[in-house]
């Protein structure tokens, strides 16, 4: 096991790793978030995304099953789906018009066989090995996970058990998207990773968390990882507060002065019996499953860039949730998104790191050692780092040669 | 027919309200709302998907001075500040009273 504790700044804005990157790890042994079942009720209905740089589109076929493929035209390569979402009946690519079956299998190329007897294909040309290439998909509880490499093991091992208890526990009924967010990171897609997973920062960072002790350190929570630190949670019961430890002077994040004039804000529905408030659960590498109080959503990672990347968002509730449930949710929204005020600061704080890491010698490194070294589970404090550590020590192992000087 | 005196009234609220914005006198802004006013931004892409999810989502001028204070003294971000320009004003009548509006 590698030292997780200290991480190079290198590492967040190499151009050489971060090519690396897309071949070991957004190609490499791991499962990815592609969307969810419900953006997909209908035959032909398509949802297109990226793992990684890779274009996907995941189609639910004329069988009913969902299905991924790389949205790459088998002729020159274009992008056969172009809309974020849709309706087809076949897809087809706009430059020469080549169309493929919803299950990917090439089913025409106009003049084929020429105009008039000339030109056209050459009789060697076989239409069966020029269909759309197959992503390995698996559903799970109605969250669709693709991973390019054959090499992955089974989306359950790979998550951990209590990473797959925690998408049943919210995926437990069917689920309605409420809306999406886009918003372009200006930072290394590996801050915001880490970020997600980083409990230390969220009450101290995000006053609107402390103020309100919507999120404080010393509830009740803990800290939870599975497969070796790659997939990790951060959770918080919010009934279970102890007062005092935030002091207002030492900390920006506590403002006793701070009312709100709108308070509904803060009206929430507690609709989990273990009381959890707060669940923010990250699966390596890219992707994100948040509830935070009535909020749900998924976030997913694209990197655009050793210094840039682009963060997705998909908010969904219950197909039947109440109108006074559904009401909670949206208004709840305020708290997070681009312009949320606790996601808000997350969006910043990348950048701020990506900026503060130029021209940093190259032994400089990132001090992970909130907890000590361990890369394990903790439920009794999260003044902890487990969580990153653990990130990190996925990164490394995938990663391995690619990382040496 | 043009109400144009209708319409100058909303075309002063609209001027009011952009230059609130722009000179930073961000404390003037809910006042310029009913006590019940609701004030939704959302994306493109969300409004023409017909979902409800907004990036803001304020209902009453409580909300929206919350979203004041959030700018002046809670929230970390990065320091921008605003220039409106707006497009002609367009004032359709309604089952009550009128609704407008404009490009921004």
């Amino acid at each position: 096991m590698t030292d997780a504790s200290r991480i190079p700044y290198r590492y967040l804005h190499d151009p050489a790793l971060y090519r690396a990157e897309q071949q070991r790890i957004f190609q490499g042994p791991t499962w990815h978030y592609l969307c969810l079942e419900a953006e997909l009720p209908q035959k032909g209905n398509f949802v297109t995304t990226q793992i990684g740089e890779t274009p996907v589109v995941v189609v639910r076929g004329d069988d009913g099953n969902i299905r991924a493929m790389i949205n790459r035209c088998r002729h020159k390569g274009a992008l056969v789906c172009v809309e974020p979402r849709g309706q087809a009946a076949t897809l087809r690519c706009l430059y020469h018009g080549w169309s493929y079956h919803l299950d990917g299998r090439l089913r025409l190329v106009p003049f084929e066989k020429g105009i008039e007897g000339k030109g056209g294909m050459p009789a060697c040309f076989d239409k069966a090995d020029h269909g759309l290439l197959p992503v390995r998909t698996e559903v799970f509880h109605g969250v669709v996970f693709g991973t390019l490499s054959a090499d992955t093991e089974s989306l359950e091992v790979y998550l951990g058990s209590d990473m797959c208890q925690q998408l049943r526990r919210v995926f437990h009924k069917p689920v309605q998207v409420l809306g999406y967010y886009h918003q372009v990171l200006h930072n290394n897609w590996k801050l915001y990773a880490e970020n997600a997973r980083d409990s230390y920062h969220a009450t101290i960072l995000h006053a609107f968390y402390a103020t309100f002790k919507l999120n404080r350190l010393t509830m009740g929570g803990g800290l939870v990882v599975n497969h070796d630190g790659w997939n990790t949670m951060n959770y918080s019961i919010g009934a279970s507060l102890q007062e005092g430890q935030y002091d207002a002077r030492e900390l920006r994040s506590v403002m006793p002065d701070i009312g709100l004039a709108g308070p509904q804000l803060l009206d929430h529905r507690l609709e989990y019996a273990d009381g959890i408030t707060v669940a923010i659960q990250s699966i390596f590498p890219a992707c994100v499953h948040q509830q935070i109080y009535n909020t749900l959503a998924m976030r997913q990672l694209v990197p655009l860039g050793p210094d840039k990347s682009e963060l997705h968002w998909t908010v969904f509730g219950y197909a039947d949730d109440d109108t006074e449930l559904r009401a909670l949710r949206l208004r709840q929204g305020n708290l997070i998104g681009p312009a949320g005020y606790v996601s808000m600061e997350d969006g910043v704080i990348g950048e701020y790191v990506q900026r503060g890491i130029g021209g940093a010698a190259a032994d400089e490194a990132a001090v992970l050692l909130m907890g000590g070294t361990d890369i394990a589970s903790v439920t009794d404090s999260r003044a902890n780092e487990t969580t990153v550590r653990g990130f990190w020590q996925g990164y490394r192992t995938l990663m391995g040669d690619a990382l040496d000087d | 027919m043009i109400d144009w005196q209708l319409q100058l009234r909303i075309q002063q609220l609209q001027t009011r309200y952009v230059q609130t914005i722009d000179d930073d006198r961000l404390e003037e802004w809910p006042p310029l709302f009913t006590a019940d006013g609701r004030y939704t931004i959302t994306t493109r892409e969300n409004h023409r998907g017909k979902l409800p999810l907004a990036l803001y989502s304020c209902e009453g001028r409580g909300m929206l001075q919350d979203r004041v204070t959030g700018y002046r003294r809670i929230n970390v971000y990065e320091p921008h500040c605003y220039r409106h320009q707006i497009s002609a004003l367009e004032v359709e009548p309604a089952a009550a009273g009128s609704t407008s509006s404009a490009l921004i």
